[in-house]
């Protein structure tokens, strides 16, 4: 007997903690797999013959770290020992018919369904894949030679469906109750009033509900929590298996069970191999049965939700430090440039109006760019580079020249604006390019409206005795998809461009001895500029 | 041979397409435009106006590139998937990245990440298998490239005489009436030898192979 663990570049990944990305939820100490670093995919691969074990590592070595165990017993401690973390349990015997009583795919689907259960095999009668995909014993069938790119694409889609159910949104969440919904969806609809009766009859634990079509389904699933949907296969309209490829896809936190008739395998088997269903259950229904089912759907639903709990919290919590480590480097890179022109407090101002507008929260895979990235080094120093190129002209700008631009400034805005007579067309060309004040406050307003798919139209320019007034209009709020304290996967020049351009703006309304309001909202804000003077 | 894969009736690929430059974009619809399935719902040049047609639009796929002139195609895409979680989208982006910044890009949603290196044929291939909400990530992609000239002479070497013949006739545009006619053969038989042909080349359509024999043939020569 050997077990080997085989991963030509990393050797041992799947015993070595510093391959593998883990993050202890802080209750409790549940382990949550996220994603090796280096793509390595842990899979575990039982096998009969030697040769074939060396092929598939030949083959997929470098994408997976494949544990290969040639005996029931290696691989059944291997998995109850790691099985949260493999994404993939292979199994290439010699006599395919003995993968139905394999221990190894019952232990998978019983304590580990996110697992992808697959397998290999020479010369498999239909009939018997039929009955093993049926049964619900294994999720896929190969037969020799693979696609590597479809094995590939498949154990990547498993690994990333466990990394969805795990980051669900909240709404979808919060709504979990201690007595969930099951959903019965079948046309016959005498058939679910009767079985729905049974099950009420027989348990007090969940709730059940009925409908009679795949768009009814889908109606009752959208305004209201539901724990488990079971659908049958055949259905006016939409059929079942797409039912639940589409829910698969939208709401991947509802267990989905499969019922069809017997002469319907096929459907069953592809909605197995696409979907990703807990279950299978053949019709007519059994009470106890289905009760069964259920109940086993009920409790890895309540798993799920559970798991979702924990990393949720915990990636608020890691994003929280990220950002204020981030916050203090930023303070640190900008505030003399900033405050040095702006006064005291603009940087704080401007940090503190960027969290008003409220960006997606944070997932894995911003802790990840963050903590294994260099963004937030980028981040720091390209807001930074490209602020000083922008306060680059202001340099030379003494008093009297901040004095004449709060004059011309109001004048060009007003232009800009298309307040005096015809817009021009190329309003920043128009203005007095002497003035780098100027300059630098339309350059900025320009880029902040193009980035929001936005015309100077959608501004409104003001003057009273005085002072004078900029504000958005009847256009709508502008758009803000990032901002500097916002969770990012990626330092890009548009992120930057827009930051510093807004920034520049807070930089010389202070300056001019003004004020500027931010409003924000979900993925978008207001602004409100007023400024002392004559407004031209 | 994957059982079952199929079955499933096919619901076709709505496709929403963002990329900046005209010219790419439409290089790149004229292909994508000839798959079967591909339905195109919408085209634009930025992330702003992507994010307030996308939902109308019905798209079931966005391919989108990363490097957008007003926003980041990363950030719009992120917030695409927020207000629709079964969009597949596929991400172009300008250069290799690191396995490192690809398990970024797959664990913020994105299906598969397609460098703008890579031949049209990946980005197909790619489209099939993230229509139905399969990630499609191209290993080979991130590996040292085998001689691909190589590969491609052996290729064209295990063609017949004849079928090399009509390969080189039909890369002229010569039609299939006239091959008949040169070739003192039947039309029926060329098309035979063009089926042959394209299944042993693993073409799909005409200029798939006008291409390939335009480049095999500067290769010859030089």
């Amino acid at each position: 007997m050997n077990i080997l663990t085989a991963s030509i570049r990393k050797q041992s990944m799947v015993y070595d903690d510093s391959g593998v990305t883990r993050v202890i939820c802080p209750q409790q100490t549940r382990t949550l797999f996220i994603m090796p670093t280096g793509q390595q995919y842990p899979v575990l691969l039982r096998y009969d013959d030697e040769a074939e074990c060396k092929r598939f590592v030949d083959q997929f070595g470098e994408d997976f770290a494949v544990t290969c165990c040639d005996s029931d017993q290696l691989a059944l401690d291997f998995l109850i020992r790691q099985g949260q973390e493999i994404c993939a349990v292979f199994v290439d015997l010699a006599d395919a018919r003995q993968a139905l009583e394999s221990p190894l795919f019952l232990l998978a689907s019983q304590r580990f369904p996110h697992c992808l259960k697959v397998l290999l095999s020479d010369g498999i009668a239909l009939d018997e894949v039929i009955e093993l995909v049926g049964k619900q014993v294994v999720d896929k069938c190969f037969s020799r030679r693979y696609d590597r790119d479809l094995i590939r694409s498949l154990v990547y889609t498993a690994q990333m469906a466990l990394h969805d159910a795990i980051g669900m949104p909240e709404s979808q969440v919060s709504g979990e109750a201690s007595f969930p919904t099951v959903l019965i969806v079948d046309d016959e609809q005498a058939a679910t009033k009767y079985l729905r009766k049974q099950l009420e009859r027989m348990q007090d634990r969940f709730n059940v509900l009925c409908a009679a079509n795949a768009d009814e389904a889908l109606s009752i699933v959208r305004s209201q929590p539901v724990a488990v949907i079971m659908t049958d296969q055949r259905m006016p309209g939409m059929k079942g298996d797409q039912l639940l490829n589409e829910l698969r896809r939208s709401q991947p936190h509802i267990i989905r069970i499969l019922t069809s008739a017997y002469g319907e395998v096929d459907v069953a088997l592809g909605a197995v191999n696409q979907g990703k269903i807990f279950r299978y259950q053949k019709k007519p229904w059994d009470a106890r049965e289905v009760l069964a089912c259920l109940d086993a759907a009920l409790d890895e639903h309540r798993k799920l939700t559970q798991m979702h709990r924990d990393s949720r919290s915990y990636i608020k919590q890691e994003f929280s430090r990220i950002c204020q480590t981030r916050r203090t480097a930023l303070c640190e890179a900008l505030a003399d440039l900033v405050d040095g022109v702006g006064g005291e407090g603009t940087l704080r101002q401007f940090l503190e109006d960027m969290e008003k507008v409220v960006m997606l929260p944070p997932n894995t895979s911003h802790l990840r760019a963050s903590g294994e990235t260099d963004v937030e080094k980028l981040l720091v120093r390209g807001v930074q580079e490209e602020l000083r190129r922008q306060l680059e002209p202001l340099a030379r700008s003494d008093k009297t020249c901040w004095q004449q631009s709060l004059s011309s400034l109001a004048g060009s805005l007003k232009a800009y604006c298309g307040i005096m007579g015809e817009a021009s067309i190329d309003p920043v060309a128009d203005l007095d390019a002497d003035n780098p004040v100027c300059v630098g406050f339309l350059n900025a307003l320009e880029l902040i409206l193009s980035s929001s798919g936005m015309s100077r139209e959608a501004l409104v320019f003001e003057a009273s005795a005085a002072d004078w007034e900029l504000r958005c209009g009847s256009a709508g709020p502008l758009k803000m998809y990032a901002h500097l304290l916002a969770p990012l996967t990626r330092v890009s020049s548009p992120l930057l461009q827009q930051q510093s351009a807004l920034l520049m703006l807070y930089i010389l309304c202070r300056r001019l001895g003004g004020t500027i309001e931010l409003e924000g909202a979900q993925q978008s804000f207001s602004l409100k500029i007023r400024i002392p003077g004559s407004g031209g | 041979m994957l059982w079952g894969i199929d079955m499933m009736g096919s619901q076709g690929i709505r496709l929403f397409i963002t990329i900046d430059k005209l010219l790419f974009r439409e290089c790149l619809l004229y292909q994508l435009i000839l798959q079967d399935e591909v339905d195109l719902v919408g085209e634009s040049s930025t992330g702003v106006d992507t994010l307030a047609r996308l939902s109308d639009s019905g798209a079931s796929v966005l391919i989108i590139e990363e490097d957008l002139k007003d926003n980041d195609g990363l950030t719009i895409s992120e917030i695409a998937l927020a207000q629709n979680p079964s969009l597949s989208i596929m991400l172009l982006v300008n250069s290799t990245i690191s396995t490192n910044r690809l398990a970024i890009y797959l664990e913020a949603g994105i299906k598969s990440v397609i460098t703008k290196h890579q031949p049209v044929q990946e980005l197909i291939k790619a489209l099939h298998y993230i229509k139905n909400g399969h990630v499609y990530v191209d290993a080979e992609h991130y590996r040292p490239m085998p001689a691909a000239v190589e590969a491609d002479l052996e290729v064209f070497n295990s063609l017949s005489d004849r079928e090399r013949e009509v390969a080189q006739l039909m890369a002229q545009r010569v039609s299939v009436k006239s091959i008949a006619e040169q070739l003192g053969v039947s039309y029926k038989t060329v098309h035979s030898y063009k089926d042959r042909i394209f299944v042993k080349m693993g073409f799909e359509r005409l200029p798939e192979l006008v291409l390939y024999m335009k480049r095999f043939q500067n290769q010859v020569s030089v």
